[in-house]
């Protein structure tokens, strides 16, 4: 029986956003609706924690579904490279894997979310 | 040769320091248009990249460079960009501190410098294209897919509404941008000015015809072309293709008389058809002249009179006769050839010029021949305003010519907020500022992002001057054309 555990980033005062963590079989992190400036502080705060919980679960992949993402303000894109960078320093037998789930009828994220995978082929993948 | 321990790591210290303000300075350049940011931007990298082949990073020298070219596009439109470029200007910088990181030694294995450098260029290729296929105009293959003419009077009374279409798009963002940017261009393509070049060659191509013409009817002709290229609608352009198409033809052999008959008029044995073409005045007038034997008013209204189309007392001067030439289906002659005689020609002739709003007159005399003037008014296609921007606002917004900048503050001055006129949130930016413009009449105060630049801008969509404004394009970035005046409060 998996365990699910939610995580919701808390006090965004943004209704357009929100960010779950969801711990089954692998973490599914979630992104829905609109990640403007305002939250990328929380949405850093969340990837920190989620970054800690992969480690303690030994977990070894985590899925950040984006398909319901309409639009990322840099300032967040910029927590989940941090986030890539904080996987890339850990020891090789703590690194986990990020698939990055893409919904290509989205321009933005066709045109430069793929870019993510050339930070780290060994790291991350992108479905669409 | 391998370089000090010690370089290697400077560099790295000074690299990261120079990409995080570079960072910071671009967040404040979206934020707030701030050119010493925008400055410091394109200097930092520049030093970065020579800095970086200098130490050998090799890598962090490509995407530096790379970079380099997503900032003069930025630069290029204001930096008024859109989000996924601003992310993958955020990507490089990042991009690059991992490169510089590499070398620490931390696993780093699995970076993937080609297939980067690949997504930068298809994004640059993807802006260069955008940027080519705008260049105020709507491409001819959008039209073309379309293939939807709007009368011009349906393009007036749509301008106004695409402009909020614009305004909307310009806004949203993620799926509602996507969604309202292809709304927006449907009504674009749909709308907007086509634009193309008459003259020149295009007219170099006739003489060929018009000599196998002139043969086949055992005539001597020699046509004479004066068409400056000039740029016009593309809706103008087809009109005067069918106009010299059936002008020239019309005049070979209606009007240029059979070598015997031109030397018993005492003329030369070689007819002379001059086409001239002149762009004055906000209207391209264009003429097909010969000097053949003239309209023969009595057979054209003895003809009429045969068809019906004339009754026998009734008035008949030069602008009857003009008026009968182009009535559809009416010919002098009886019998139709494969050159004339259907009365198709001058009636497709007025027919394409009436359309996009001109005229067909001639004048015509007895034995020395005939003109034809065709005269198309053509609102400018171009128009000379200060650009302002303001935080928060993706595109530049051009005030309308009949405004200028004052140096001194007027009394009563009426505050615009640019945002808020436009129908979004206020200024609440720091970094704006008041400036005073006039049109003579009105004195206003625009709070706007930075000091008015005058620009050419090119009218995409036009509009009555009672319109809020209109779409133009600068550079091939889409814009508004603002009427102070028109402002709700301002007049």
């Amino acid at each position: 029986m998996s365990v699910r555990l939610r995580l919701r980033i808390p006090e965004v005062q943004d209704p357009d956003f929100a960010a779950d963590v969801v711990f089954g079989a692998e973490a599914v992190l979630r992104l829905t609706g609109t990640a403007d400036a305002k939250a990328g502080a929380r949405l850093g705060e969340l990837l920190a924690q989620l970054h800690e919980e992969l480690q303690a679960k030994t977990l070894r992949a985590v899925l950040v579904d984006m398909s319901a993402l309409d639009a990322m303000a840099a300032s967040c894109f910029n927590e989940l490279l941090g986030w890539l960078s904080s996987v890339q320093d850990l020891a090789e037998a703590e690194r986990y894997k990020i698939r990055f789930r893409l919904n290509r009828s989205v321009s933005w994220q066709a045109n430069t979310v793929r870019a993510l995978s050339c930070f780290d082929t060994d790291l991350v993948t992108i479905e669409e | 040769m391998e370089l000090p321990d010690s370089i290697v790591q400077r560099f790295r210290t000074v690299a990261v320091e120079r990409i995080e303000r570079v960072e910071a300075a671009w967040a404040l350049v979206l934020a707030r248009l701030d050119d010493e940011a925008a400055t410091l931007i394109h200097r930092e990298i520049h030093t970065l990249k020579g800095e970086s082949r200098a130490v050998g990073f090799t890598d962090v020298n490509l995407v530096a460079h790379k970079l380099e070219d997503l900032l003069e596009v930025a630069r290029s439109r204001g930096y008024a960009v859109d989000d996924d470029f601003d992310l993958a200007v955020n990507m490089a910088l990042r991009f690059m501190v991992m490169l510089i990181k590499k070398k620490v030694g931390s696993h780093l294995g699995g970076i993937d410098l080609p297939g980067f450098i690949g997504q930068i260029d298809s994004i640059l290729r993807r802006h260069e294209q955008h940027h080519r296929s705008r260049p105020g105009s709507v491409p001819p293959r959008l039209r073309q897919a379309s293939m939807a003419r709007v009368p011009t009077a349906v393009r007036n009374h749509l301008a106004p509404v695409a402009v909020e279409a614009f305004l909307e798009y310009s806004v949203a963002k993620g799926i509602r941008r996507d969604r309202l940017r292809g709304s927006w261009h449907t009504l674009r393509d749909l709308l907007g000015i086509q634009r193309a070049m008459v003259g020149g060659a295009q007219f170099e191509t006739a003489r060929a015809s018009v000599a196998q013409l002139a043969q086949q009817l055992g005539k001597h002709v020699v046509i004479k072309f004066d068409v400056p290229p000039a740029e016009v609608t593309t809706e103008v352009l087809q009109a005067i293709d069918v106009a010299a198409l059936h002008l020239v033809r019309n005049a070979i052999d209606h009007g240029i008389e059979a070598p015997a008959a031109r030397t018993a008029a005492g003329k030369p044995t070689t007819g002379t058809i001059e086409v001239r073409g002149a762009f004055a005045d906000n209207a391209y007038t264009f003429t097909v002249r010969d000097d053949g034997g003239g309209i023969d008013e009595t057979r054209v209204i003895a003809r009429a009179i045969e068809l019906g189309l004339h009754a026998e007392r009734s008035p008949a001067g030069p602008d009857k006769v003009i008026e009968l030439l182009c009535h559809p289906g009416f010919s002098t002659r009886t019998v139709a050839s494969d050159v004339s005689g259907r009365g198709v020609g001058l009636d497709a002739v007025r027919g394409g010029v009436v359309d996009v709003g001109g005229t067909l007159t001639a004048r015509s005399v007895r034995g020395q021949g005939t003109t034809f003037t065709i005269a198309i008014p053509i609102p400018p296609l171009s128009t000379t305003g200060h650009v302002v921007r303001t935080p928060g606002l993706r595109f530049p917004v051009v005030i309308d010519p009949s405004w200028r900048t004052m140096d001194r503050a007027p009394q009563l001055p009426i505050i615009v907020d640019l945002g808020q006129s436009l129908g979004f949130t206020p200024s609440t930016s720091i970094s704006t500022r008041v400036f005073w413009m006039t049109n003579g009449t009105l004195e206003i105060g625009m709070v706007c992002g930075n000091r008015p630049q005058l620009v050419e801008a090119r009218r995409l969509l036009p509009t009555p001057p009672s319109a809020l404004g209109e779409i133009i394009t600068i550079d091939g970035v889409e814009g508004i054309l603002l009427r102070p005046e028109r402002i709700p409060g301002v007049s």
